[in-house]
């Protein structure tokens, strides 16, 4: 007969039990009548040694009014489920604020209030129009925060982590516009249309037009780019500018159709801008395989469909798991 | 309420059961929840509604309770739990667990109150590989383990403020006074209650992030062994 009993489960969800002891309620909870008496012995312990009294009559009301509105939305005529659902709707709205609320100002201290956040998820790509009338174009796995109570007043700053297209309104009144980057350095702009990218390793930017002015982080020297120019950021703060060719420049710009564009990019390197694209970790086992160097333009909105179009040049199998991808060279 | 003087009444029965019958004889003869549902599963053949009542009459208190020890807030808790029961009733949920209500509620509960802390520690430290909780997992032994260790890892957390900001921190989170209120009650500035409570949830957080990062390993790890097991078959 097992060890456990109900004293023992009681003694452990309120924190008593050694390594050991878990040990064997781990292994007691490979069957699944065991899992069910844990519930009900949790169910119990809840019951007994609760952590607080919370109200039940009203909650109950709610949740009783809740059930007897109809499932779809009630017909105009039919008022009493329409009221009442609204009743319900409203505590949940409030609750839900109060979440919020409760949410933003604790553990996030006030930063989802103070700016708005605009996100563009793994594999997928999002366009902002912003107050002052510029655009944004977010690639994949990106965040642009934009203040919301001052953002046009006298400046108009931004902070990016990921990358993104920039097409800057010029106003009347002159006023700059700053892309704050992950490494705290500064894109300075008037009216104009470039790229800035700024992940964990390195920040660039790509102009296209007009003239924008780079700050590196410390306050080291300040660059003004000419279009057609990547300026880059290094881990010193030093600014490196190189000169563009068109192909280039389009070739930065291609995440905006969902296009990946290689040009003697290693293999590694084609995993890691998977990794930031759509969140998906590719392992590469085989060296000779991740020096391998990769050319060409490839149409892909995944992961899977990126390296099974590179698969049959570069000659591997894509072998899939659930948290990641790896490839192994065909032999 | 005078409609549910009935369940009350067998609920009463039930847990005299609980607590006179041998546990371990219980576990074997696979008892649980399922049998002390008996009766809630036979008003759900007549009247849905009602079973859904029932349940909600009989879980509710505990589930908040449960779910509190891991969010530390009462309004977060209670809009967690009542989550739960909409979407018991709105998915029909009834008809297709497989379990006992109660088991499925309670791994429902620690799923989102999971879910939650995640989501929130999320937005500080990024924690993709970890992936959505979905309820599938919440049989996993060791998953089991881990809510365990994470709401008690809340609790040592918060047991480990100074007296002084565990009062303003519960006043806060439990009674849902605001930063003034509090301040007024125990003779102290606003900014100083502000700051205890910005000072346990920073705790909180700061705490929670080693969990976190462990359970990614541990996640991790299990990824290579699979993996590694599948080399193996595959040799």
């Amino acid at each position: 007969m097992s060890l456990i009993n109900k004293s023992f489960l009681f003694e452990h969800f309120a924190g008593r039990t050694s390594p050991l002891q878990k040990k064997l309620i781990e292994e007691w909870l490979q069957s699944e009548a065991a899992r069910e008496q844990f519930y009900s012995w949790l169910a119990e312990w809840e019951t007994t040694f609760p952590l607080y009294d919370p109200e039940l009559a009203a909650p109950l009301e709610r949740f009783s009014a809740y059930m007897r509105t109809p499932r779809e939305a009630a017909p105009a005529g039919d008022l009493k489920p329409a009221a009442r659902r609204s009743a319900f709707t409203g505590y949940r709205f409030a609750a839900v604020i109060a979440l919020l609320l409760a949410a933003f100002a604790g553990w996030l201290g006030r930063d989802h209030l103070v700016y708005a956040h605009y996100h563009a998820d793994f594999g997928k790509t999002n366009t902002i129009l912003l107050t002052d009338g510029s655009r944004v174009t977010l690639n994949a796995n990106s965040v642009l925060r934009v203040p919301r109570w001052t953002f046009g007043n006298s400046n108009r700053n931004v902070y990016l982590e990921g990358e993104a297209e920039f097409s800057v309104r010029h106003l009347p009144d002159h006023q700059l516009f700053e892309v704050h980057t992950m490494d705290n350095a500064l894109v300075t702009v008037l009216g104009t249309e470039f790229t800035v990218y700024t992940r964990e390793k390195h920040t660039n930017v790509v102009l296209n037009k007009g003239k924008v002015r780079l700050s590196p982080p410390a306050r080291g020297q300040s660059h003004t780019m000419v279009p057609g120019e990547r300026a880059t950021i290094d881990t010193g703060g030093k600014i490196k500018v190189e000169k563009l060719t068109a192909a280039q420049l389009e070739a930065g710009l291609a995440w905006k159709q969902h296009r990946f564009i290689f040009d003697n990019t290693p293999l590694s390197e084609v995993a890691e801008r998977i990794r930031e694209v759509f969140g998906v970790q590719v392992q590469i086992a085989d060296k000779n395989l991740a020096i391998r160097t990769a050319t060409g333009s490839f149409p892909a909105e995944s992961a899977e469909e990126l390296l099974t179009n590179m698969s049959v040049m570069y000659g591997f199998e894509i072998v899939k798991t659930k948290k990641q991808l790896q490839i192994i060279p065909i032999p | 309420m005078g409609g549910f003087t009935r369940p009350d009444h067998s609920e009463d029965e039930e847990s005299s059961r609980f607590g006179a019958g041998n546990a371990a004889t219980r576990a074997g003869n696979g008892g649980g929840l399922s049998d002390g549902e008996f009766f809630i599963r036979k008003t759900f053949e007549t009247d849905v509604q009602k079973g859904c009542e029932l349940l909600f009459q009989r879980y509710y208190k505990p589930m908040c309770s449960h779910a509190v020890r891991f969010v530390y807030s009462k309004d977060i808790a209670e809009d967690i739990v009542a989550e739960i029961f909409c979407n018991f009733w709105d998915n029909e949920s009834y008809q297709t667990v497989h379990s006992s209500f109660g088991a499925y509620l309670f791994g429902s509960v620690r799923n989102r109150c999971f879910n939650y802390l995640q989501k929130e520690q999320n937005k500080t430290l990024s924690l993709d590989a970890i992936g959505e909780n979905d309820p599938v997992h919440s049989i996993l032994p060791e998953k089991i383990m881990q809510y365990e260790e994470l709401y008690q890892q809340v609790n040592t957390l918060v047991t480990s403020l100074s007296p002084q900001c565990q009062k303003v921190f519960i006043m806060n989170r439990f009674e849902g006074k605001a930063g003034k209120e509090i301040a007024a009650e125990l003779s102290l500035s606003t900014r100083t209650v502000e700051a205890h409570i910005a000072k346990a949830l920073s705790i909180l957080r700061n705490g929670l992030r080693h969990y976190w990062t462990e359970i990614l390993l541990l996640a991790q790890s299990g990824i290579l062994m699979k993996e590694f097991e599948n080399i193996l078959t595959s040799l």
